[in-house]
C-alpha cells in the first residue's frame, strides 16, 4: 500500500456517495473520505526523502501495453506539495458545501470527489499520457459542477470554460505527440532526450505553454475566468482558483527544467507577458466593486507573477513559484470562503452595501484582516517569502521587469486594503451590514487553520522548499 | 465444401431470414416475426462466433481473416440492436414489420458478403444488395413526406454512386484483365486511366461513407428515415464500406496522388461535418453531420502503412458503432427525441439515462476517460508518426467545434427547467443506451482490449 490510497479513498468515497442518497450520510462520507485522503497525503509527504531527485513511493500498473504506457504514480518534491494542497482544498470545499449546496447533494459530492480524484491523479502521474488523460478527464466533473450548481448563466460559463480549456489542450496534445516521437516515449524523462534542434524544441515548449497558460490563466487567454469564477457555486470557485489554476503552474514547473537551455531565448518576453497580466488584472481588481469578481481578478493577478517566476530560469524564481502556488492556493481559498460568509445571509457580493462590520462580527474581521495582511506580503506570514523569492528572481533576470513586479504587488496591497476598508470599516454602514452574521464555531476553526498554515509557512518555508535546491529535471523512479 | 463453410453464418442467416419472412407473411403476427428475426440474428451471431478462425483463407471470390470476422460480428451486433430499437417503434402500431425485418436481413447479409469480398464484381453485387434494401428502408414511413424524400434522394444519389463504382470496375478490368483485388498490385497510377479508375473507386466509397463533398444526401436521409433505420445507416454500412476500402485501397497506400485524395476528402469532411453540425437543433440531423466528421477522422487512417491501418481503424469502428447505437437509443427513449428541446430535465427524471448520454457525448467529443479519446489518440498518434502533423492539427482544431455541439446536448439534459415531453416507456432502449455507455467507459479506462490489434 502506498500513495495510491489517496486516489482509492477519494474514488471509494465517490462510489459510496453515488449509491447512498441520504443527505447527512453523503456529507459524512464525503468529509470522511476527503479528510482521510488528506491525512494519507500528509503522512507520505512527511515521510518523503527530500534529497532524492526522483519519484518516490513509485507505483506502476500495466495499462496500455500497445503504447508501452503504464499507469504509474509517484511523489517528488515538486508534485507532493500540490497533492497536499489539493487534498486540503477538497476538505475545505466539501465542508463549505454543507452550508451552500441545497439540492442534488449526492451527485454534487460524487462530482467533487471525482474532480479531486482526477486532479490528484494528474499531479501524481509520472508519464505524459496519463498527465494529459487526467488533465482532460477533470473537465467532465468540473464542467458539470459549474453548470448544474452555478448561477443564472452557468451554462454559458461552463461552455466557455470547457471550450477554452479543451481547445488549447490540443497544443498540449501535439506537444506530447512530438515528445513521444522525438523523445522516444511518454515518460517525463523523454523530454530530456528530445532529438530536435532549438527551433523544434521551442515549438514543443510553446505547445506546452499555450495549453498551460489557458489553465492558469495568463492574459490574453483569460476570457473564461471571470464568468466561470462568478457563475460557479462558491466551493467550486474555491476549488478552481486554488487548485485548477495550479495544474497549469505545476505543468510548467514540471517541464521547464528540461528546457533550461532554450529558456533564455524567450524568457524576457514570457516574463513580460506574465507581469503585464499581473499588473493589468491588479487594475481590474481595483476597478470592480463586486467582492467575488474582485477576488477572481486577484487570483488572476497573482498567478501572473508566479508564472513569471518559473520562467526566470534561476532557482529563486523557481522556488518562489513553487512556494507561492501553495500559498496562493491556501489564501485565495480563505478569502473566497470569507466572501461566501458575507454572502450567506445577505445574498449580495456588492462591497458598497456593507460597512462598519468590525464590531458586529469581530472574529470574521480578525481573520479577514489576517489573511489580507498575509496576501499583502506582511513579513512573517507566508506570502512574504514567496514574493521575496519571486521578485528577487525577476530582478536578477531583468531590473525593469522587476519594477513592473513591484508595481503589481503595491497595487495588490491597495485593492486589498480598500476592500477591507469598504466592507469592514467604512461608516456609515451599508444596508446589508445589518444581516451579516459571524462565522459559526467550526468555521472559525477552519479560518484559524488557514491563519495557522499561513504563519507556519511564513516561518518555515522549508516545509515545501527543502527538496528544491536547484533547477534539475526530476523524474525517474526511486 | 470448406469454402461454403467459411460463409456458414451468412447461409444460416439468409435461410432463417427467408423462413421467418415466409412465416411472418402468412401469419402476420408482428411479435412472432420480430422474435424470429431476433432469433435468426442471434443464431447467426453465435455461429459466427463459433466458426471464428484465426487462419486466413483466400479463395477466388472471398477472403477471410481475423479482422473481417470481427467486423462481421460487429455488423451482426449492430443489426441486433437495430432490431431491438424497431420493436419499440412497431409497438406503436406500425404495419409491415415482416417486410421491414426481411429488408434488414438482406441488408445485413449484403454487408457481410461485402466485407469478405475479394473481387470487384462480388463487391458490386453485395453493395447493390444492401443498398437497394436501404433505399426502401429509408422510405419506410410511407405516409411521411420526409421519409419519402429521404428514400428518393438516397436512391437517386445512390444509383449515381453505383454507376461510378461500375465505371471504376470496368476501368480496372480494362487495365488488368481481372476483377480480383489481387491484381491491384500491378497497377501504376502514373497513367491517366488507372488514376481515373482509382478516383472513381474512392468516390463511390466516399458516397457510401458520406464523406464531403459526397455528403449531400446524409442529413436529409438521416432526418427523414425512421429513427431505427437512421441508427442502422450510421453504423453498419460504415463498418462494411470501411472494411472494403481498407482491403481495396491498401495496394495504393504508397502513391502520393492517392494520399492527396485521402487528405482532401478527410479535411473537407471534418470541415463540413463539424461546422454544419453547430447550428442543428434536430438530433438526428446533428448526428448525420457528426457521422460525416467521424468518417473524416476514420478516413485519415488510410494514410497509414498497411500494418497500422487495422490497428487504428478497427478500434475506432468498434467504439464508433457503440457510441452511435447508444446515442440513437437515447433519442428513441425520449418522446419527440429528435428535438433538442425535449431533453430538458432528462437527467433529473432518469439519472441513469442522463449519465449514459453524458458518457456517450463526451466520448463522441473525445474527452477521456471515455473510449472516444483512446481511439482518437491512437489514430492521431499514428497519423502524426507518418508525417502528417498538419492534418492532425487540423483534425484536433475541428474537434473543438465538435465539443460545442455534443456538449450542448449534455447541458440540455442537465438543465433544471422541466419542459419535458416525457420519456417514452421503453426500458429496452434505455438499457441499450446505458450498456453502450458502460462499455465505452470500460474501454476508455482499460483500453488494452481494443488497441492491441
Amino acid at each position: 500500500m502506498g500513495i495510491e490510497l489517496i486516489l482509492i479513498t477519494l474514488l471509494f468515497g465517490a462510489i459510496l456517495a453515488w449509491i447512498i442518497k441520504n443527505r447527512t450520510t453523503v456529507f459524512a462520507i464525503a468529509i470522511c473520505s476527503s479528510i482521510v485522503s488528506f491525512i494519507i497525503a500528509l503522512f507520505y509527504y512527511l515521510n518523503m526523502e527530500r534529497t532524492i531527485k526522483s519519484f518516490q513511493f513509485y507505483l506502476s500498473y500495466e495499462w496500455i501495453s500497445a503504447w508501452k504506457v503504464n499507469f504509474s504514480i509517484g511523489f517528488d518534491p515538486i508534485n507532493a506539495p500540490f497533492v497536499l494542497l489539493t487534498t486540503f482544498i477538497t476538505v475545505v470545499a466539501v465542508a463549505l458545501s454543507i452550508k451552500v449546496i441545497k439540492d442534488k447533494i449526492s451527485s454534487y459530492m460524487v462530482l467533487i470527489l471525482l474532480l479531486s480524484f482526477s486532479v490528484n491523479a494528474f499531479f501524481m502521474s509520472t508519464n505524459l499520457l496519463q498527465f494529459f488523460f487526467f488533465y482532460e478527464a477533470m473537465l467532465i466533473p468540473s464542467v458539470l459542477l459549474i453548470q448544474r450548481w452555478g448561477g443564472k448563466n452557468s451554462s454559458q460559463a461552463a461552455m466557455k470554460f470547457l471550450l477554452y480549456t479543451f481547445s488549447f489542450s490540443i497544443f498540449l496534445f501535439i506537444a506530447i505527440l512530438a515528445v513521444y516521437f522525438y523523445g522516444g516515449g511518454f515518460d517525463f524523462e523523454s523530454l530530456a532526450n528530445l532529438r530536435l534542434n532549438t527551433q523544434g524544441k521551442l515549438l514543443v515548449l510553446f505547445g506546452f505553454i499555450l495549453a498551460f497558460f489557458v489553465k492558469i490563466p495568463i492574459i490574453p487567454l483569460h476570457g473564461w475566468l471571470r464568468d466561470t469564477y462568478y457563475e460557479s457555486s462558491m466551493p467550486v470557485t474555491i476549488f478552481m482558483s486554488a487548485v485548477l489554476g495550479k495544474m497549469g503552474i505545476y505543468g510548467i514547473l514540471r517541464i521547464i527544467p528540461y528546457f533550461v537551455d532554450i529558456i533564455p531565448i524567450i524568457s524576457q518576453w514570457i516574463i513580460g507577458l506574465c507581469l503585464i497580466s499581473f499588473v493589468y488584472s491588479a487594475f481590474l481588481a481595483l476597478s470592480v466593486k463586486d467582492i467575488k469578481v474582485m477576488f477572481a481578478y486577484m487570483s488572476l493577478s497573482h498567478v501572473g507573477i508566479i508564472t513569471a517566476g518559473v520562467f526566470t530560469g534561476n532557482i529563486h524564481g523557481y522556488q518562489g513559484a513553487l512556494l507561492q502556488s501553495i500559498n496562493h492556493g491556501i489564501l485565495s481559498a480563505g478569502l473566497f470562503y470569507i466572501a461566501e460568509l458575507l454572502y450567506r445571509h445577505t445574498g449580495s457580493f456588492d462591497s458598497e452595501k456593507f460597512g462598519a462590520l468590525s464590531k458586529k462580527i469581530p472574529a470574521l474581521t480578525f481573520f479577514t484582516f489576517a489573511l489580507i495582511m498575509a496576501m499583502g506580503g506582511f513579513p512573517g506570514l507566508n506570502y512574504f517569502n514567496g514574493e521575496l523569492l519571486l521578485l528577487s528572481g525577476i530582478f536578477r533576470e531583468n531590473i525593469l521587469l522587476g519594477f513592473l513586479g513591484v508595481l503589481g504587488v503595491s497595487i495588490g496591497v491597495i485593492y486589498l486594503s480598500w476592500f477591507f476598508y469598504r466592507v469592514f470599516l467604512r461608516k456609515p454602514a451599508g444596508e446589508l451590514s445589518f444581516y451579516v452574521k459571524d462565522a459559526i464555531s467550526w468555521e472559525r476553526i477552519l479560518l484559524a487553520l488557514f491563519f495557522l498554515i499561513s504563519i507556519y509557512f511564513g516561518l518555515a518555508p522549508d516545509f515545501i522548499l527543502s527538496g528544491v535546491r536547484e533547477i534539475i529535471p526530476f523524474g525517474g523512479r526511486g | 465444401m470448406s469454402q461454403y463453410y467459411l460463409l456458414l453464418p451468412e447461409i444460416v442467416f439468409l435461410t432463417l431470414g427467408i423462413l421467418s419472412f415466409c412465416y411472418g407473411f402468412i401469419k402476420r403476427v408482428s411479435l412472432h416475426t420480430w422474435a424470429l428475426g431476433f432469433i435468426s440474428i442471434t443464431v447467426s451471431l453465435i455461429v459466427a462466433l463459433f466458426s471464428f478462425t484465426y487462419e486466413e483463407f483466400s479463395t477466388g471470390l472471398i477472403k477471410i481473416n481475423i479482422y473481417n470476422q470481427i467486423l462481421r460480428v460487429l455488423i451482426y451486433l449492430a443489426g441486433l440492436f437495430i432490431l431491438a430499437f424497431s420493436y419499440e417503434e412497431f409497438k406503436k402500431g406500425f404495419k409491415n414489420l415482416e417486410e421491414y425485418i426481411f429488408l434488414l436481413t438482406v441488408a445485413i447479409f449484403g454487408m457481410n458478403i461485402m466485407i469478405f469480398a475479394n473481387d470487384l464484381l462480388l463487391l458490386y453485387l453485395a453493395l447493390e444488395t444492401f443498398s437497394l434494401s436501404l433505399y426502401i428502408l429509408a422510405a419506410f414511413y410511407r405516409d411521411d413526406k420526409l421519409s419519402i424524400e429521404a428514400g428518393l434522394k438516397y436512391f437517386i444519389l445512390g444509383t449515381v454512386s453505383s454507376i461510378i463504382l461500375l465505371g471504376s470496375i470496368v476501368f480496372f478490368y480494362a487495365i488488368t484483365g481481372s476483377t480480383s483485388y489481387d491484381s491491384f498490385k500491378l497497377i501504376k497510377t502514373e497513367e491517366s486511366t488507372p488514376l481515373l479508375a482509382l478516383v472513381f473507386l474512392i468516390s463511390a466509397f466516399a458516397f457510401k461513407l458520406s464523406l464531403a463533398p459526397f455528403h449531400a444526401w446524409a442529413p436529409d436521409v438521416y432526418q427523414g428515415a425512421p429513427t431505427p433505420v437512421t441508427a442502422f445507416f450510421s453504423t453498419a454500412p460504415k463498418v462494411a464500406v470501411f472494411s472494403v476500402a481498407m482491403n481495396t485501397l491498401l495496394s495504393f497506400s504508397n502513391e502520393e496522388t492517392f494520399k492527396g485524395f485521402i487528405v482532401i476528402l478527410s479535411v473537407l469532411s471534418l470541415l463540413v461535418g463539424n461546422i454544419l453540425a453547430l447550428r442543428q437543433n434536430n438530433l438526428k440531423r446533428m448526428l448525420a453531420y457528426s457521422s460525416i466528421a467521424h468518417a473524416g477522422y476514420m478516413f485519415m487512417a488510410l494514410l497509414l502503412p498497411e500494418n497500422r491501418i487495422i490497428s487504428t481503424l478497427l478500434p475506432y469502428l468498434i467504439v464508433y458503432v457503440f457510441m452511435n447505437i447508444g446515442a440513437f437509443a437515447f433519442i428513441l427513449s425520449i418522446r419527440e427525441g429528435e428535438k433538442i428541446v425535449s431533453y430538458h430535465g432528462v437527467g433529473k427524471i432518469n439519472p441513469l439515462l442522463g449519465l449514459s448520454i453524458l458518457v456517450i457525448m463526451f466520448s463522441l467529443t473525445g474527452i477521456p476517460p471515455t473510449a472516444g479519446f483512446i481511439v482518437k489518440f491512437n489514430l492521431f498518434k499514428d497519423v502524426f508518426a507518418v508525417g502528417y502533423s498538419g492534418l492532425v492539427f487540423f483534425a484536433l482544431l475541428m474537434s473543438i467545434f465538435s465539443a460545442f455541439y455534443y456538449l450542448r446536448v449534455v447541458f440540455y439534459v442537465y438543465k433544471d427547467v422541466s419542459a419535458l415531453n416525457g420519456l417514452s416507456k421503453s426500458y429496452l432502449n434505455q438499457t441499450i443506451s446505458l450498456l453502450s455507455a458502460i462499455l465505452i467507459l470500460i474501454l476508455g479506462i482499460f483500453p488494452n482490449v481494443i488497441v492491441n490489434f
